[in-house]
């Protein structure tokens, strides 16, 4: 059988549609497996006017299932003359079941009475009708509404049902709605009216109605006519992908046209025009061959190419007016020099309780100073970092940044350029926010990481200094994409060193932080930031415990740790490393356990020859550990621990730790220790597990 | 049509619909969810069903009559119902179509849009409507207002008039929009936006503005504390148009701002209660 059921809705937000169609098959999915009824694919979709579950091969019934119900004891159930009594009577009638099908049978606790009993299995009709129920109770969405007084929460109000097994109607009703078998066709002037005879006829009816059904092919159509429509003006489009997702989502049978720019407006920064046909006119730009803007757009309507003629010139309207809009904005800001609106950033609040614009500013230009120490640049660097951040924040109050306010940082860049600031300054200003997101490109030049971090350092810090917390899905701040972005530029740095603890010292004190209250608010940040690093490890596919032993090292090696990660990746299967783990985890064992408090490795108190090899092999190998770590050949690391490895077992086969001497024994666990840092300087290799073969 | 005409026809489609036209509520409004036809009226459980066109000021958007685009004053057409019509979209829809639009020829998007607004401490869920891209329409459902969870809960639509006439009439400026046979928007209101910018830009005095708002806030306590709902909450639309005006003048610091919002937001709360009050009263008689 084939079941069909449509959540006719008002237009379902774009940008969601797409989480709302995976969540509602996973839940058909979970429901349905709690049945024992067949069926062969479950597959849902999504138009912004529809949610559509289509189940296939569905059985006609679950399966009868056979139980067995244990009854009385023998001795209740019968009496002397081995009669049945009441008890046994009653046993067969409240559970339906028929005397032949009862057995006696001997258990630990003596003789009793076992029944079998057939379950007979719930129709498809019944469990879809669950199946529908369940969806609709359980779908999530990033924001919700109520719009009658049943007390139900969907992401838009539900106007139409149809739920159809076959070709009769499965009943019930939800938010004021009852199932049918009427659903609608695209709007066209007036949405079409379909009565759906059975559930497999529901594809081709939509398709003839002008209604795409999977997202995938409505997006396939829109990227093809996208391009040749582009092709007339020997362009191409340009967009990322979750631009297009909400494009193609706005549609139920998207027609991609081809749009002018009128010549007089173009002539503005290609980020304004971009933000207009992206942002307002949820349209695609179309670039030439090295990626330049031309003066044209791709505009997708919702429906067929009918008079496409008239959409194009309204489309072209509303960009025209919107892009001179754009320019009058760019031209007066152009009369306003940065630099004087610097000062007005007194006026615009930056967090709760962490003041405005304009004290973030400063904190930025005190952090620009000391990290141009910390990281030795040059005078003339120093001077741009500084100078960067002190204009940083100054485009927020320019007209086009309030008009468009993801073009923060990048108008900056072609404020200053015009104002005659350095290169490298308008630069930097422009590369400040990168990354957005994750996967977005990362600041090119070196001074624009260096801003990048510090602007987002200052955020963080502040916002834990006034107890923002991050949890769950609770993040007002953005400060996991702050601190995703930071981690994104540290870890991708060449040096396999970054002193970001040191930067964030300073950050706290700049903060108004005294010397005691900033290593422990610092430890919270590194951890916060560690977990960031764990996410972008885990994206990269290394498995949790090769991360888990990687960030053991201190954050400031952060550029290494995918290097060291990747190593270990390499190496996990190895006979060797296994051992090495194993060595690890019992070093890590018989220290934590022994809970002694002991100084430094003294070899004068060495009884064993094996004490004494392991302690020189220690001293050999931690030298050239660290000259192979500055130099970032991790491998030669993971060659000299091969080498180790036997030294330590001969000696885990020949030593007692736990002597009897207390002063032999603390000898023993210093040393110990010893080879516990050594290895804790590449990665901790107790937290790896490693399955034995 | 006329920009006129357009405005009859509204106010007959929605007449047919039940709705109760009135003349726009006389105070100063930045938009028509602030007129006591709509604020008050979305609270509590009674059934509401009104349309009427809004002129709405917002000081900081005029250009002194001399953008094609933006206005010191311009003219909202806002219906609000509750509850809902089952059908409330569709019949939307028909309002385009009484406005002689053909759908099929155009596109009509719904593209996600929610409002809030902290003065009002209100907050709606829905859309803003785009016509061949142009956006004409907000269409909301009504979710909070005073910060209360709503229910039944209203349905807001919102025209943008000028927009609207524009497009109809195919004009490329607001003030070439023909009024009536005689008259252009420009011939009505171009002096006027002129006027009220030179006033709202250069020649308002900050400092007689905060006075005012002070005034007009300690009368709105006054009288809502003795439940005299209407003189009350028309204090509160003074002091939301001076407050406005003095944004415009970029005289508001941000602390002075969240401030200011704060006193507001507490006006209308005292608005609401009462309005909650006389609800449960009448309750209590039936």
């Amino acid at each position: 059988m084939k079941y069909l059921f449509e959540i006719y809705t008002e237009e379902i937000p774009a940008t969601f549609l797409n989480g709302v169609v995976k969540d509602m098959k996973a839940l058909a999915e979970k429901k349905l497996s709690e049945f024992s009824i067949n069926f062969s694919e479950i597959k849902t979709f999504g138009t912004p006017k529809r949610l559509a579950l289509f189940v296939s091969g569905l059985d006609e019934k679950e399966a009868d299932r056979k139980v067995e119900i244990k009854g009385p004891s023998y001795r209740v159930a019968f009496d002397e003359n081995g009669n049945p009594t009441k008890v046994f009577e009653k046993f067969l009638t409240s559970n339906e079941i028929d005397e032949k099908n009862t057995q006696i049978r001997e258990t630990k606790k003596g003789k009793y009475v076992f029944a079998e009993k057939v379950i007979p299995g719930k129709s498809a009709k019944e469990i879809v009708k669950e199946v529908s129920l369940y969806i609709l109770e359980n779908l999530r969405f990033p924001k919700s509404m109520h719009w009658e007084d049943s007390g139900v929460r969907f992401v838009r109000p539900i106007r139409g049902m149809v739920a159809l097994l076959d070709g009769e109607i499965v009943e019930f009703s939800y938010a004021g709605v009852e199932t049918g078998r009427l659903t609608y066709g695209l709007r066209i002037d007036k949405p079409k009216p379909i009565e759906l005879k059975n559930a497999g006829e529901y594809f081709a009816k939509m398709r003839e109605n002008y209604v795409i059904l999977s997202f995938d092919e409505r997006r396939k159509l829109t990227e093809r006519k996208a391009r040749s429509e582009s092709e007339k003006v020997n362009g191409k489009p340009s967009y990322s992908f979750s631009h297009l997702t909400e494009i193609v989502n706005l549609t139920e049978y998207p027609t991609p046209f081809l749009a002018s720019i009128d010549k007089e407006a173009f002539d503005i920064p290609e980020c304004i025009t971009a933000s207009i046909i992206e942002g307002h006119m949820k349209s695609l730009k179309v670039v030439d061959e090295k990626g330049r803007l031309l003066p044209y757009f791709i505009g997708v309507r919702n429906g067929s190419s009918d008079f496409i003629d008239v959409v194009r010139k309204g489309y072209e309207k509303v960009v025209k007016a919107r892009i001179l809009d754009g320019k009058f904005f760019f031209e007066e800001d152009k009369k306003t020099k940065l630099e004087s609106l610097v000062e007005k950033l007194s006026g615009v609040v930056f967090l709760k309780g962490l003041g405005t614009m304009k004290d973030k500013t400063d904190r930025l230009v005190k952090l620009a100073t000391e990290v141009s120490g910390i990281l030795s640049l040059t005078k003339e660097e120093k001077e741009n970092l500084v100078r960067s951040a002190f204009l940083s924040k100054a485009d927020l109050l320019t007209n086009v940044v309030r008009e468009f306010p993801e073009l923060q940082g990048t108008m900056g860049g072609i404020y200053a350029k015009i104002q005659g600031e350095p290169e490298q300054v308008a630069a930097v200003m422009s590369e400040q926010y990168l990354p957005r997101f994750s996967g977005d490109k990362l600041p090119q030049t070196k001074l624009g990481k260096y801003l990048s971090i510090i602007d987002k350092i200052d955020t963080i810090c502040g916002a834990f200094s006034v107890g923002v917390k991050v949890s769950g899905s609770k993040d007002p701040f953005g400060l996991r994409r702050a601190g995703n972005g930071i981690m994104q530029i540290v870890m991708s740095e060449e040096e396999n060193f970054f002193p970001i603890s040191e930067i964030i010292e300073k950050a706290l004190l700049i903060l108004g932080y005294g010397k005691k209250e900033v290593e422990e608010k610092k430890e919270e940040i590194v951890q916060f930031l560690k977990e960031r690093a764990r996410g972008i490890l885990k994206e990269k596919g290394f498995a949790s415990d090769i991360v888990n032993a990687v960030l053991s090292v201190p954050i400031d090696f952060a550029p290494s740790y995918e290097s060291r990660a990747s190593v270990l990746k390499k190496h996990i299967e190895e006979e060797t490393l296994l051992l090495i783990v194993l060595s690890n985890k019992r070093v890590k064992n018989i220290l934590e356990k022994s809970g002694a408090e002991f100084g430094k490795v003294n070899p004068d108190l060495f009884f064993e020859r094996d004490e004494e090899n392991l302690y020189s092999a220690i001293s050999e190998s931690r030298k050239a550990i660290s000259e192979n770590l500055q130099s970032g050949n991790y491998e030669k690391i993971m060659e000299i621990f091969y080498v180790l490895h036997p030294v330590i077992a001969q000696f885990f086969d020949n030593v007692l730790v736990m002597d009897e001497d207390e002063k032999v024994r603390n000898n023993r666990l210093a040393l110990l220790r010893e080879l516990k840092r050594l290895f804790d300087e590449f990665a901790d290799f107790s937290a790896l597990s490693v399955k034995k073969k | 049509m006329n920009f006129q005409e357009m405005i009859f026809k509204l106010e007959t489609f929605w007449k047919r619909q039940g709705c109760v036209i009135l003349p726009p509520f006389d105070e100063q409004v930045g938009a028509g969810t602030l007129s006591p036809y709509t604020f008050l009226k979305v609270l509590g459980k009674k059934e509401w069903a009104v349309a009427y066109v809004q002129p709405s000021r917002r000081p900081a958007d005029g250009r002194y009559g001399e953008n094609p685009n933006r206005l010191y004053m311009h003219h909202q057409f806002q219906v609000i119902i509750k509850p809902p019509p089952f059908d409330i979209q569709e019949m939307y829809l028909n309002s385009l179509r009484a406005l002689g639009l053909k759908l099929a020829r155009h596109e009509v998007k719904f593209i996600e849009d929610n409002w809030e607004t902290a003065v009002l401490g209100a907050q709606g869920i829905g859309w803003e409507v785009r016509l061949d891209g142009l956006e004409i329409t907000q269409f909301t459902y009504f979710q909070q207002a005073a910060g209360i969870e709503l229910n039944p809960v209203s349905v807001e639509i919102t025209y943008g008039l000028e927009r609207l006439a524009m497009f109809i009439q195919e004009k490329e400026s607001v003030f070439d929009i023909q009024w009536n046979e005689k008259y252009t928007y420009g011939d009505l209101r171009k002096e006027v936006e002129r006027e009220e910018c030179i006033y709202a830009f250069d020649e308002s005095d900050p400092k007689k503005l905060f006075a005012l708002f002070d005034i007009y806030e300690s009368e709105a306590v006054r009288l809502l504390s003795k439940d005299l709902l209407m003189p009350g909450y028309q204090y509160l639309l003074k002091c939301s148009h001076t407050f406005n005006l003095l944004d415009a003048r970029g005289a508001i610091s941000i602390a002075e701002r969240v401030q200011l919002i704060t006193r507001m937001r507490h006006l209308a709360e005292l608005a609401a209660n009462i309005v909650l009050k006389s609800e449960e009263k009448d309750e209590v008689s039936v």
